[in-house]
């Protein structure tokens, strides 16, 4: 199955690569999807006799981040009538290039790791920690706030790599409270966009900054 | 099962807030659930129900005693909050600062997730088991973010949102730690491996490259939610356009609720026997804590916004008491119950004095103890308190932890320490003083504009505890704040 992990991990990079580069904000939001929806799948590739429970949360993991949470950032994107570009601060080639170094540096410190599992583990912790910084990056580059609740995402999409092929699937009880937490967030976020475009008449994060010392 | 029913009981009645339409029923349910909870988790103190569902649920001494303080807190809040959702008017408004018009939100929603905050709080406080902390705190981020906006103001918007963002990034963060760390109990073997009582137990096989990366994860990540300097933008932001009960509340409470998180792997870090990087860590955010508050203190024109840089301040000093160890922690703890009653009670204050005078400027206050006979000598007595004078308990905390210090022979630390405090007391002594003395304003004297007793009684009923453990600590709390510390042995550092 390892050959299948390495796949799954070759996907989460480009679709990283292609967050960090497109300037279309349902690709972006789509890209984002379609890594929540492969990652869904590590669970039960990385164990080598998936158990019933972990086909369960697999499949949960997979509908909501690929499926449902995405589908609400559209909705709440279609809702909002703006323009659908992302506006960045930083140009798309220069944020690829640091996806790219940021690649780079993550094979790097995890080749110091002490990773149980060999290569294939070793190269999905990479795709993982690249992922996370992939988010930080566009919530700091990226002048829309959807963006950012985007970046939200897909930071979180990385831990959840991170412990799908590191850690054990933990007691369902609580599994369930961290996705749950998850949705609502992005549920939260999304009314909160909603307040910012009536209220601002744009979601842009340059107008939301007049509190401060 | 009394640990489920304290998550529980607020989760359905916040759920069922939702769709009350009366207002005196929504009221009553919210008064009543809080004096249920409260009663419920003085019944802990008698006697401890052991851990419960699988272990997920324990209460311990840190949690007992956060618990417990958020459980009154939340009291006196839902108190305040009957004159104070009594006094908002429907409709839409002019802001004072005359700088654009809004309307509240329906109060539904904010009753409901002022009991769901409670919920979420309670299993932040009863969990065992680290992954199920993480969705509490999570959760109570999710639960105030529409507290904060119940002035649907875009100023309270933009608090709200940043408060939203910058919380829940740094919360996943400290999700990332949470899976280092059972990484570094050997990943892969047992579902047991993150839970808290587990964890100790088996602190010496922990791996420790692996916990050094959860440590440094989960201490920047609840340090955001905590409010540690430099991750504590959001705090200002968000206390100063919050309606001031939700402020009380978040101050008093919820800081609390991400210290635990903080305490929690602390002393997982103590139990490896080598706790010496995660203090000098402790210890640095610490400082730096008390740096920015110091900074952001000395002339800070909005009372509100220097609550909240007083609030890093002792958050800060929380931190530097676990970076210092030993004593401090006994003194960190006490010090965390101090500092969660007056804060409390200074921001419902601070909420009187705004609906009085209808401004947030420092400057444009004068005459506040003649003109709001009973807001006004609080907010004095307030400060005095949190400026960590006798003989209020702060000083008794605060003097516990410095001496800890020099008796420890960290005396940079300790003197930076008390340099940073004075600057802090001198900078919040400028502001306050010429808000509570001076002149009457015209058309304010007799006091004509003080709040009803709802909004000056649970104020001065949290005064009464602030000052009596200034001048005598009760055998049982001695006992526990004892139990608290005693779970971090720090050991005798060079």
């Amino acid at each position: 199955m390892t050959g299948l992990l390495d796949f799954i991990t070759i996907l989460a990079v480009l679709a990283n690569l292609t967050m960090l580069s497109v300037s279309g904000m349902r690709a972006l939001i789509r890209s984002a999807g379609v890594q929540g929806l492969v990652l869904g799948l590590v669970p039960m590739v990385a164990h080598g006799s998936p158990t019933l429970h972990i086909l369960i949360f697999s499949l949960i993991v997979a509908g909501l981040k690929g499926l449902l949470l995405p589908r609400m950032l559209l909705r709440t994107l279609k809702d909002l009538d703006v323009q659908r570009e992302v506006k960045p601060y930083v140009g798309f080639g220069l944020t690829a290039f640091f996806g790219v170094a940021g690649l780079a540096a993550s094979v790097w410190f995890c080749a110091s790791l002490p990773t149980p599992g060999g290569e294939p583990v070793r190269f999905a912790l990479s795709a993982a920690f690249m992922t996370i910084l992939t988010g930080f990056l566009l919530i700091i580059t990226r002048k829309k706030a959807l963006t950012q609740a985007v970046g939200y995402l897909i930071i979180e999409n990385g831990v959840f790599l991170i412990s799908a092929v590191l850690a054990p699937a933990g007691p369902m009880l609580v599994e369930m409270c961290i996705l749950l937490d998850l949705f609502v967030a992005v549920f939260v976020m999304g009314i909160a966009l909603h307040h910012i475009n009536q209220a601002f008449d744009s979601i842009d994060t340059e107008l939301i900054s007049t509190l401060k010392d | 099962m009394r640990a489920a029913i304290l998550v529980g009981m607020p989760l359905a009645a916040g759920l069922s807030a939702f769709v009350t339409r009366s207002n005196t029923a929504r009221r009553t349910l919210l008064v009543g659930q809080a004096l249920a909870h409260f009663l419920l988790v003085l019944s802990l103190w008698v006697q401890d129900p052991g851990p419960t569902l699988f272990g997920l649920f324990q209460v311990d001494a840190p949690g007992l005693l956060f618990i417990t303080l958020g459980s009154l807190l939340f009291l006196a809040v839902s108190i305040y909050s009957l004159g104070y959702l009594g006094a908002e008017k429907q409709g839409k408004r002019e802001d004072f600062q005359g700088q654009g018009a809004f309307i509240n939100a329906p109060e539904t929603r904010f009753t409901a997730c002022l009991l769901l905050f409670e919920s979420a709080m309670s299993l932040v406080c009863l969990a065992g088991h680290f992954g199920l902390m993480w969705a509490g705190v999570e959760a109570t981020t999710l639960a105030s973010a529409p507290l904060i906006f119940f002035h649907r103001h875009h100023r309270s918007l933009e608090a709200a949102w940043k408060y939203l963002l910058i919380c829940s990034v740094g919360i996943a963060l400290a999700l990332l730690g949470t899976v280092l760390l059972a990484m570094s109990a050997g990943g892969g073997e047992s579902e047991a491996s993150l839970r808290l009582d587990v964890l100790v137990s088996r602190a010496a096989s922990l791996d420790p490259a692996w916990f050094k990366a959860a440590f440094v994860f989960l201490l920047v990540g609840y340090g955001t939610k905590m409010g540690l300097a430099p991750m504590h933008s959001w705090k200002p932001d968000a206390y100063s356009e919050a309606p001031s009960l939700v402020s009380a509340l978040l101050a008093g409470a919820l800081c609390n609720c991400a210290f635990l998180g903080i305490l929690r792997i602390f002393q997982v870090a103590c139990a490896t026997g080598d706790p010496g990087f995660a203090q000098d860590l402790l210890l640095a955010f610490g400082l730096c804590s008390l740096a920015f508050a110091a900074v952001f203190i000395m002339d800070q024109g909005d009372y509100k916004r220097m609550l909240a840089y007083s609030s890093v301040e002792h958050m800060g000093l929380l931190a530097f008491s676990l970076g210092i160890g030993g004593t401090a922690v006994f003194g960190g703890m006490l010090h965390a119950v101090n500092h969660s009653l007056t804060k409390g009670l200074l921001f419902l204050l601070a909420g009187n004095i705004l609906a009085a005078y209808h401004t947030k400027s420092c400057h444009d206050i004068t005459g506040a103890v003649h003109a709001l006979p009973r807001t006004g000598p609080l907010w004095m007595a307030g400060f005095l308190a949190i400026a960590g004078l006798p003989p209020f308990g702060l000083f008794v905390s605060e003097f516990t932890i410095l001496r800890a210090a020099f008796e420890a022979g960290r005396v940079i630390p300790a003197v930076a320490c008390l340099a940073l405090l004075a600057v802090i007391f001198i900078g919040m002594a400028q502001a306050v003083l010429r808000m509570s003395l001076g002149p009457v304003p015209a058309g304010m004297e007799g006091g004509v504009r003080e709040a009803g007793p709802l909004m000056w009684g649970p104020p001065l009923a949290l005064m009464v505890p602030c000052l009596m453990l200034g001048l005598y600590l009760p055998g049982p709390l001695v006992e526990v704040l004892a139990r608290a510390a005693r779970l971090f042995v720090t050991g005798v550092r060079p």
